[in-house]
């Protein structure tokens, strides 16, 4: 034991030092995230991601199409999650009502889930609902300031032309 | 023979992404220890650690001191203990204040793992990182302060004041 | 005539806040919030961000009371940013600056944040603000880094890219504060200090 730590203490920190019991669901969690993201260093640009890019590239083309010149258009956002487990994904935000029904995300491979949402520039709170019941934060954006029902949101920002 | 965290990382950023687990089992206990005593709950520290083991993959590319995973994880998981814990606080505020809870009492002193878990709660929380990372991880001062970024100075008065709080609590519960 | 056409105005506002609700909003919720909207809309404020709280309490099946509270607390929020900025404040500044105070920004530093902008829209330079400090920068430091890089002219694309450095900097293990200062110091053109952002060697 660490030798600066004071005798009275030493009962308190040994029990503190039991480690927890392996845990088989978390590492099954990490390591079908991982399987998602792909290997970090040569695929910088896994499937499911290049699928993204090339549809949210698409939308914009017909975003762009629809919103000539002026006014800030709409832009195709890309939303991604790993759920393995999930049968059914959707996202609730400032955007469309918190309407669980009205954006559902498509599976692609064994455990992402992905959706292109058109947002006009500005910034909206959102979170993913699992199977209707479970609500998970995007673990890949900034998360919201404000949690006042006891799950957390997350907020994507969407900068205006020119800026 | 065992892999060293160089060797399962180079294996990880090779394409055998499954390797990956290797880490996870070596250091799932420590990391799950500290994430369940700094933030006192275990349903948060599971959340807190996956979240941070995710993190850490997707740096794994960049990441040049793969010996030396652990001490650079803990960074990553300081940091995501440290979110939870500001966001809780942000969240008391909007809630009713709510009494404080009675200390627990047992006929064998602060010896079990709730009194201790207790004693933890009644420290700030800056100075329970730093009182957890030196004398339950067992850390020098030198990597405490490459973890949290606070000096060496400012650590050890934070550990001297977390250690008489600590005292001083022990004292109390042993009287009651 | 002027006044016929704000009170038009204001009724078909009500009125399309009413149908946004009343089609997904359980009646004991509407009970409870409603005088809450009134109040805010008769104020001036922004009823939006209301109805988005609303909403949002409604889909994570939070109760009535809970939701009131939660609407209540906004509309606060909104009208602390509002006596912080100014009558002339967009909504978008409304909604930033009470997002901020949620996150620990003081009234002080929204109007430090917003007079470091003078005749700009200052909502993003209060957003990054708040997304560094639920990150874990300490929020005197977050509204320090973000006054750093308006000082030196930083444009919107400039706030986002600190943003979001900072973001990948933590995720890589650097201390949130320091990933904040470093990278505030790089984007104003101050020469960086030497950070030891590299594991030391074991004793």
């Amino acid at each position: 034991m660490t030798d600066d730590l004071p005798p009275e203490l030493e009962a308190f920190v040994t029990g503190l030092r039991t480690t927890p019991s392996a845990n088989a669901a978390l590492r099954e969690r990490v390591l079908a995230s991982a399987r998602g993201l792909g290997v970090p260093r040569r695929s910088r640009l896994p499937v499911p991601r290049s699928l993204l890019i090339g549809l949210a590239a698409v939308l914009a083309v017909l975003v762009l199409r629809r919103h000539p010149e002026g006014r800030d258009p709409a832009r195709p956002v890309p939303f991604v999650l790993m759920a393995p487990k999930a049968v059914r994904v959707s996202i609730v935000g400032d955007f469309n009502d918190w309407d669980q029904a009205a954006t559902p995300l498509q599976r692609a491979g064994e455990h992402t889930w992905w959706v292109v949402v058109n947002l006009p520039p500005g910034r909206y709170r959102y979170s993913f609902v699992l199977d209707g019941t479970h609500w998970v934060a995007d673990p890949a954006a900034p998360r919201a300031a404000d949690n006042d029902f006891g799950a957390e949101s997350s907020v994507v920002t969407i900068l205006g032309k020119g800026s | 023979m065992t892999p060293t965290d160089g060797e399962v990382i180079a294996r990880v950023l090779a394409g055998d992404v499954d390797a990956y687990g290797i880490i996870v089992d070596r250091y799932h206990g420590r990391f799950a220890r500290f994430a369940t005593r700094m933030l006192g709950s275990r349903e948060d520290a599971e959340e807190a650690l996956q979240d941070a083991l995710i993190r850490a993959y997707r740096a794994l590319g960049a990441y040049q001191h793969r010996e030396r995973f652990a001490a650079w994880f803990y960074r990553i998981l300081v940091n995501r203990c440290r979110s939870v814990l500001a966001q809780r606080q942000r969240r008391r505020a909007v809630e009713e204040p709510t009494a404080d809870e009675d200390t627990p009492t047992s006929d064998a002193g602060f010896v079990g793992r709730e009194q201790a878990t207790w004693l933890l709660s009644r420290l700030p929380a800056d100075q329970r990182e730093v009182f957890l990372l030196r004398y339950v991880e067992d850390l020098s001062y030198a990597d405490i302060a490459a973890i949290t970024g606070v000096g060496e100075s400012a650590l050890k008065m934070r550990v001297k004041r977390g250690l008489e709080q600590l005292r001083q609590l022990l004292r109390q519960g042993n009287d009651d | 005539m002027a006044v016929y056409v704000l009170t038009a105005c204001s009724v078909t506002a009500a009125l399309s806040a009413q149908s946004r609700l009343e089609s997904r909003v359980p009646a004991p919720v509407l009970a409870a919030v409603g005088p809450t909207i009134d109040s805010a809309r008769a104020a001036g404020l922004p009823t939006g961000p209301l109805e988005d709280k609303v909403l949002e309490g409604v889909t994570k099946q939070a109760d009535a009371g809970r939701i009131a509270a939660a609407v209540r607390r906004l509309a606060g929020e909104l009208a602390a940013a509002r006596e912080a900025f100014g009558d002339r404040a967009t909504t978008r500044e409304l909604v930033a600056g009470a997002g901020g105070l949620r996150a620990g920004l003081t009234r002080g530093d929204l109007v430090r944040l917003r007079a470091a902008r003078p005749g700009q829209n200052t909502a993003l330079a209060l957003e990054v603000a708040t997304d560094l400090i639920t990150q874990g920068v300490p929020s005197d430091t977050a509204t320090r880094v973000v006054l750093k890089v308006l000082g030196a002219g930083a444009s919107d694309a400039d706030l986002e890219q600190l943003r979001m450095a900072v973001e990948r900097d933590i995720a890589g293990g650097v201390p949130a504060a320091v990933a904040a200062s470093v990278r505030a110091r790089v984007l104003s053109g101050s020469p960086a200090t030497t950070i030891p952002i590299t594991p030391r060697p074991q004793n």
